[in-house]
């Protein structure tokens, strides 16, 4: 016999148990040994979108029926539920506890759901589908980007390590020997280019900006500064600067800051061989509370497919190979601009010219700090 | 039989040859690839405009250098072996070409930079080996070797080598390559690609 206090005890112990559950973000499905389902939580029915209504047709049966015809049509295992019945009968009970599947499901959205099952101590089935869509898609953009960078890693070194295999073998004049030289010096660099920026955008990308010193800073020093370290080679254009909001402050890194101002202007100067005037302004908006930092150009441009590509990994607007560059350069200037507080606005015409703005937002009146300057030399 | 070039805006694949002067089966290789854009009449015959033509004739005098009139073989010597070369970057180009002059065995070379230059110069120059690279610009060598491999295509024999920085597993994820194709990993083993080119049988 219960008594009263121990039923409630009970009752309220079966509340706690339910409220866990239906928070929770993992579909479960609870089903009797005879295939009968007793339980489901919230989550799985949004999942699967299961309809409330029909929630008391649902056995194990008619959930992998429904189950089938959301999944992903490429995904081979077309019943994961019996699948997984097969292999908890093989298994010790204990073993269970480790047996999971992934499955691919095309609606009610695409997505990666992770399956596991065990069986309790009354013989009942209980099946967990945990969401893994976003892990999933980390690992798999991981994977893609270190095959990207593996083969652009690997094409400089071809040429570097053809071209010696050919001195080394082949007697030749010693102005041929020069120009050889002179390629394999130019493609050794293109490689240390490549290897210096993939290890700056993956520090930036790991420490999210923890390793920034963040300062208040006045956009004229943060310009001056990189104009100073502007050296291209060749190209006696100066830059046009008209600065009318200099005296803005902003709260950035200024190292990092001017580093990412130095890939817009090198590009601006890379992306414009014909020549034309590269100008730097600076501009307000939204109420004065962000700032910009503006670099126009005169030269190629971008194609409106190439400029939705701009920030991609190892995109180059020029598949010439003509203009040097690793196709990480944006790639940096968005993290750098975007971790504090930025963003980057692009807008190109195909022969017309480039212009990227950085934007910051201006940094608060009450900062008591005296602002960066950079050290004169 | 209706004569179709007296319609002066469509034309069969063979009139289309006889204008670029190249054969049936090259005309079928660009119109099947899509160099050449035509469409099927209803009882399945290419059907090719003149303006396409003329397109293609102005693209093909850019992208193909005139070719020197056959060079002069000695009788009784082996023909050269025609080889192409389809790769965007031109340091490689240059490296190729730099090898290729070293072997000592007749070899005419010519190259393109993307799979487009690559259909076009299959069709017009008929080489023996065509070595190609993956990633390139426009038309990728993935697209081209699709299209040569095409039931059909008039070229499924052509010997062909893969040269990419891509690895295997990268291929295989983009869809993998043609079975009887020689894969080379760049940086390329040149001695092993000389070999497999010096044992290839000329037609």
């Amino acid at each position: 016999m219960i008594n009263q206090a121990d039923q409630k005890h009970l009752q309220r112990q079966n509340e706690q148990l339910k409220s866990i559950l239906e928070l929770n973000d993992s579909g479960v499905i609870y089903s009797e040994s005879d295939g009968k389902v007793s339980y489901v939580n919230r989550a799985l029915k949004r999942m699967f979108a299961i309809d409330d209504d029909r929630q008391d047709e649902l056995t194990l049966t008619t959930f992998e029926n429904h189950l089938a015809a959301l999944l992903d049509p490429t995904e081979p295992l077309r019943k994961p539920i019996s699948a997984m019945l097969d292999q908890m009968q093989l298994c010790d009970v204990e073993l269970t506890q480790h047996l999971s599947q992934l499955v691919k499901l095309a609606s009610p959205r695409p997505a990666v759901l992770q399956i596991s099952g065990s069986v309790s101590a009354e013989g009942g089935l209980i099946f967990y589908f945990r969401d893994i869509t976003t892990e999933f898609e980390v690992d798999r953009m991981k994977s893609e980007f270190l095959a990207t960078a593996a083969h652009e890693l690997r094409t400089p070194l071809a040429s570097i390590s053809g071209f010696t295999e050919l001195m080394l073998a082949r007697a030749m004049s010693p102005e041929k020997q020069r120009e050889l030289l002179t390629t394999i010096h130019t493609q050794s660099q293109v490689l240390a280019n490549l290897i210096n920026e993939l290890l700056d955008l993956s520090r930036i990308e790991s420490r999210q900006g923890k390793d920034f010193h963040r300062q208040h800073c006045l956009v004229e020093s943060i310009v001056a500064q990189t104009i100073r370290g502007l050296l291209v080679k060749g190209d006696k254009r100066q830059v046009n600067i008209r600065l009318a909001h200099g005296k803005q402050r902003i709260m950035v890194d200024p190292e990092k800051t001017m580093q990412a101002l130095l890939n817009v202007l090198s590009n601006a100067y890379k992306y414009s061989p014909n020549g034309g005037a590269i100008e730097l302004e600076t501009l307000m908006r939204g109420d004065d509370e962000e700032v910009g930092i503006r670099v126009t150009d005169q030269g190629l441009g971008m194609s409106t497919q190439d400029l939705s590509r701009v920030f991609d990994r190892f995109f180059r607007a020029d598949p010439s190979g003509k203009i040097p560059g690793t196709g990480l350069g944006m790639s940096l200037v968005k993290e750098i601009t975007e971790l504090q507080e930025g963003n980057v606005q692009v807008e190109s015409e195909l022969g017309r010219g480039t212009s990227v703005t950085l934007w910051f937002p201006v940094a608060s009146d009450f900062l008591l700090s005296r602002p960066f300057t950079p050290e004169d030399d | 039989m209706r004569k179709i070039s007296s319609n002066n805006d469509l034309m069969t694949t063979r009139e289309a040859g006889e204008i670029l002067g190249v054969a049936v089966r090259t005309v079928q290789l660009w119109v099947e690839s899509g160099v050449l854009p035509a469409w099927r009449t209803a009882g399945g015959h290419r059907r090719i405009s003149r303006d396409a033509v003329d397109k293609l004739m102005a693209e093909r005098s850019l992208v193909l250098a005139p070719q020197p009139s056959a060079a002069q073989v000695p009788n009784g010597q082996a023909r050269p072996l025609r080889l192409l070369v389809v790769e965007d970057d031109t340091t490689l180009l240059k490296l190729f070409s730099m090898v290729v002059e070293g072997w000592d065995f007749p070899l005419e070379l010519m190259t393109a930079s993307n799979g487009f230059e690559g259909l076009l110069s299959i069709g017009q120059e008929q080489p023996d080996i065509v070595v190609t690279d993956l990633n390139m610009p426009g038309m990728d060598g993935f697209q081209m070797l699709r299209s040569l491999k095409k039931n059909g295509s008039g070229y499924e024999n052509l010997k062909l080598i893969v040269v990419s920085a891509l690895s295997v597993g990268d291929i295989k994820d983009r869809g993998g390559l043609p079975d009887d194709v020689d894969f080379f990993q760049k940086p390329i083993d040149f001695l092993r690609l000389e070999t497999v080119i010096r044992n290839h049988p000329r037609a």
